[in-house]
């Protein structure tokens, strides 16, 4: 578990986001093929203008149907912040390295900084707002009672990270919870906390 | 505002009647300790919250109370709330807590830095709740009509001791209106301290894990504006000229304003603006040295031979004990520059209007912030507002305020409420890093084996002092010289979290332990005679407890079973710094021919614990930090320009990387001081000196991962 030993980034893929090539952790998650970019465009009615192409899209957050008018290349994390004043996703460092900024599409983790209105179609979205309706989500609960956060700022993505992984794997061993969390900085080094609520709260889901 | 009226101690709490019932016994943080203290005028406080300081009784008992200094994960907000409700015995459970705004007439040191809220506080906070159960209490004794010291108190109840009567604190405030305080209210004895001492959970919490807008980055209000600024990449560049055509007809964004070396991108939506920046044309033109890490490299190289140096301390005679040294050890140690890396970018929001301008966001200064403010812009200093949002980590960059600047100088150009929001790249490109430092450190031990003269320089970048002379092993040695000099470069620095000691401490430590080795003994012992020696025979004037530091280094040795472990590599580190001892070991193992770090036992003496849960949490948070930041932290500098600009090329410390840890704290009464920084600066030394422990190989520079043992001639 602890090592001092260079870590090998799990995932050294170069993938396509939007005019720059940026090397990530979860490329499955966070890149937008070209094809599936300009597929999805056309499904949409697009209203050019002289300034850019703005469209309207439907989508489906915490249960709720929203709609938006924006580019279509607009990252995810800029809908809910901007637009929908869902400011519990973090924006942190753009490039889907730190996790900050994580929600769930369909129940898998992504990083909504670097994934496009255009790629969500009809996938359902959960941002930390939507994981409970009075914060007690069992794993909310955990962060709670373990005393989780320092800055806090890191936290909505951190648990939003940890939703996907008990969903998938509701009893993590250490080392799988390890694995999964990776992807989520926190600057603080709550670690040992994070890992610990985790562990408290698959015991209740 | 109309202005507190100053008034004597007697009249220190006024109280008077809350809109929703209940009263507000206001009292001053800044002056709670001495004579003087501001009477709240009723008018100033009735149905609004967050201007003045003043603990709130409301007549279904609910306290508030409200936070002067910057949260930024020091859990500041839930410590000095938790100090005031001892002292009155308050019900914990119905303490609520707000963060105040900037209120330099009723806090002083309304900051975050240096770990100095505490200490500076304690007894301030203390006599502010002491104050207000005095009253509470005289106002029960009234009501039975006996005397006060037939009362107690408990949970937020006056209890009759006799009859076993009681009242609520809510139901008592009113009555407590009428009564004066006399000059001193006695403090509780620590011994029947109930709040203090225990682990209350972090008081945001729930605002916090269900995703509620409470940091700056969050912050909106209706008609405000959002604005990037490109700033020069390279230091020592300037802007030369500035095509935002192109940038100004794309959609969303509203203007491209260049200000001093800034070109603001101006617009309505984040998304828009950070693509409208990619349009932008900028040309930049020299405007002082441009520098690279090469540079730096040789430049503190031949620092360290100057002779230019600046003196610190002097003990004894320094040529004389080399000369007749049986031994001399000689050794440098370097680290390079380090961005914060705070999670939350730099951002601030700002509303220059002619009446007055707001400034909101997270700072770790905000007094310093609207001082230069009010410089910047020509207004006097009582016409800027600054409310402190929750800071999504500081680290010491949120100690300067550029960005509280830039946001109040685009909002007065464009005349519209602006947020100015950086990016990671512009965080890890815009300065303010931990400075480059290199140290030489010299050593002349006797035939015995005894330390008597030692010699330490300090070069730096932009580090006027990178020594802290006073620090142990001062006062150990007789014959002493610290000195350091300074480069000045156009890359900026600042404060980084424990500033100097968080790469000093490393140096020191690690360096001690190649003269334990040298004089034939075991680090700790050699350690414990030093101080010792600073007992029996101190050289010059000691500055740190000697008592102190002994006794984290044997609670140390003893709960990790220093020397008596088999197959498990130690290594030893104490550290006095910012006023609390901290002693570390790190426990490594070799794994596949490589140390692996497994675990860090930490003693820390800060004086009385405040909250226990919240005091381990800064320990743990603090060793992870500087754990991950020697292995792994660096900044390089190509042509003026940080080489590192985002995660991706810059490594921190993640989940699977980190070591047990075990803390410890000592019980002993003092009164209490920081605990933000004091953990960080031992651990890479312990780390260190643990690695060589377990493979031979001395680790002088940081980061660690590119050094032998973890960098070998055949990469990784």
């Amino acid at each position: 578990m602890a090592s001092a030993m260079p870590r090998i980034n799990p995932a050294v893929i170069l993938h396509l986001n939007g005019d720059k090539i940026i090397k990530g952790r979860e490329p499955c998650l966070i890149a937008i093929s070209v094809i599936d970019f300009f597929k999805t465009g056309l499904c949409f009615n697009f209203r050019g203008n002289k300034k850019g192409h703005m469209a309207i899209f439907k989508l489906h957050i915490n249960g709720k149907e929203r709609q938006v008018d924006v580019e279509p290349d607009t990252p995810l994390l800029w809908i809910l912040r901007d637009h929908l004043g869902l400011v519990g996703a973090k924006f942190s460092c753009g490039i889907g390295e730190c996790g900050a900024c994580t929600v769930l599409v369909d129940d898998k983790a992504i990083r909504s900084c670097g994934f496009r209105v255009s790629k969500i179609k009809t996938s359902k979205i959960t941002t930390i707002e939507g994981l409970s309706v009075n914060g007690d989500h069992p794993l909310q609960l955990a962060w709670d009672e373990v005393d989780v956060p320092q800055c806090g700022y890191c936290q909505a993505g951190q648990i939003m990270q940890a939703v996907a992984l008990l969903k998938m794997n509701p009893k993590p061993t250490d080392g799988e919870i390890d694995e999964r969390m990776d992807f989520n900085l926190c600057r603080c080094g709550a670690y040992h906390r994070i890992r610990d609520a985790i562990k408290l709260a698959s015991t209740k889901i | 505002m109309p202005a507190p009226n100053k008034t004597s101690r007697r009249d220190f709490i006024k109280l008077s009647s809350l809109a929703g019932g209940g009263l507000l016994l206001g009292f001053s943080w800044s002056s709670a300790e001495v004579g003087t203290s501001v009477i709240m005028n009723p008018a100033n406080f009735t149905g609004e919250l967050g201007f003045n300081s003043y603990l709130s009784i409301a007549t279904n008992g609910t306290i508030t109370i409200f936070s002067p200094n910057p949260e930024l994960g020091q859990n500041i907000m839930t410590s000095f709330p938790m100090i005031v409700a001892e002292e009155l015995d308050a019900d914990w459970t119905k303490v609520k807590v707000l963060q105040a705004p900037l209120d330099t007439a009723k806090f002083d040191r309304q900051l975050t830095g240096g770990s100095g809220a505490i200490p500076h506080s304690w007894k301030r906070l203390r006599t502010a709740g002491a104050s207000a159960r005095f009253l509470l209490v005289a106002a029960a004794a009234k009501k039975w009509d006996t005397d006060a010291t037939a009362c107690t108190t408990s949970n937020g109840y006056v209890i009759h001791t006799l009859t076993g009567k009681k009242l609520s604190y809510g139901e008592l405030a009113e009555e407590a209106a009428a009564i004066s305080l006399p000059p001193d209210v006695p403090l509780k004895n620590r011994k029947d301290f109930k709040i203090i001492g225990s682990s209350p959970r972090n008081v945001e919490n729930k605002k916090i894990i269900t995703g509620k807008g409470i940091f700056g980055l969050d912050f909106y209000r209706e008609g405000m504006v959002m604005a990037m600024i490109q700033r020069p990449p390279s230091f020592g560049t300037k802007v030369k000229s500035v095509d935002a055509t192109a940038a100004k007809a794309m959609p969303g964004i509203i203007d491209v304003v260049t200000f001093k070396n800034n070109v603001a991108i101006v617009g309505k939506s984040t998304w828009a603006i950070m693509k409208a920046r990619k349009a932008v044309k900028i040309e930049y033109t020299k405007d002082g040295n441009i520098e690279s890490s090469s540079d730096h490299d040789q430049l503190l190289v031949s620092m360290l031979n100057s002779d230019k140096a600046t003196e610190r301390r002097k003990d004894g005679d320094v040529a004389t004990a080399f000369k007749q040294a049986a031994t001399i050890i000689t050794s440098e140690y370097q680290c390079p520059f380090l961005p914060h890396n705070a999670m939350e970018p730099m951002n601030f929001f700002a509303d220059v209007r002619p009446d007055g301008v707001e400034l909101i966001g997270p700072t770790q200064t905000p007094a310093s912030a609207r001082q230069a403010t009010a410089k910047l812009l020509n207004i006097p200093e009582d016409k800027i507002t600054v409310e402190i949002t929750r800071l999504g980590g500081g680290f010491g960059r949120r100690l300067k305020f550029d960005f509280v600047l830039e946001a109040a100088e685009l909002s007065s150009i464009i005349k519209k409420p602006v947020k100015v929001i950086w990016t990671r790249e512009d965080d890890m490109m815009g300065g303010s890093y931990r400075p480059a430092v290199r140290y030489r450190f010299e050593a002349a031990l006797d035939e015995k084996g005894n330390l008597i003269g030692y010699k330490l320089r300090g070069a730096g970048i932009n580090l006027n002092n990178s020594t802290r002379p006073d620090n142990f092993p001062s006062g150990a040695v007789d014959n002493l010289v610290i000195d350091s000099i300074e480069h000045i470069s156009p890359v900026t620095t600042g404060a980084w979290r424990a500033p100097v000691t968080n790469f000093l401490a490393f140096a020191e430590q690690a360096f001690l332990d190649e003269v334990a080795l040298a004089a034939g003994k075991d680090p700790v012992q050699f350690r414990l005679e030093l101080l010792q020696k600073a007992r029996t025979k101190p050289a010059g004037a000691i500055k740190y407890s000697i008592d102190r530091m002994e006794t984290v280094i044997k609670q140390a040795a003893e709960k990790s079973g220093w020397g008596t472990k088999k197959g498990v590599s130690q290594g030893f580190s104490v550290y006095f710094s910012h006023s609390s001892y901290v002693a570390q070991v790190c426990e490594v193992v070799m794994e596949a021919n490589k140390p692996v770090v497994k675990k860090i036992y930490a003693v820390s003496d800060c004086g009385e614990v405040v909250n226990k849960n919240g005091a381990l949490q800064q320990v743990m948070g603090g060793i992870v930090d500087g754990y991950g930041h020697a292995m792994f932290g660096k900044l390089t500098f190509k042509d003026g320009a940080a080489e590192q600009m985002n995660f991706d090329q810059y490594r921190m410390i993640r989940m699977s990387e980190i070591p047990e840890i075990e803390a410890h704290f000592i019980d002993n009464g003092i009164d209490p001081t920081g605990l933000g920084e004091p953990a960080l600066p031992p651990t890479g030394g312990a780390v260190a000196n643990a690695i060589f422990k377990a493979t031979g190989t001395r680790i002088k520079n940081q980061p660690f991962i590119d050094e032998p043992p973890f960098k070998t001639s055949k990469g990784f």
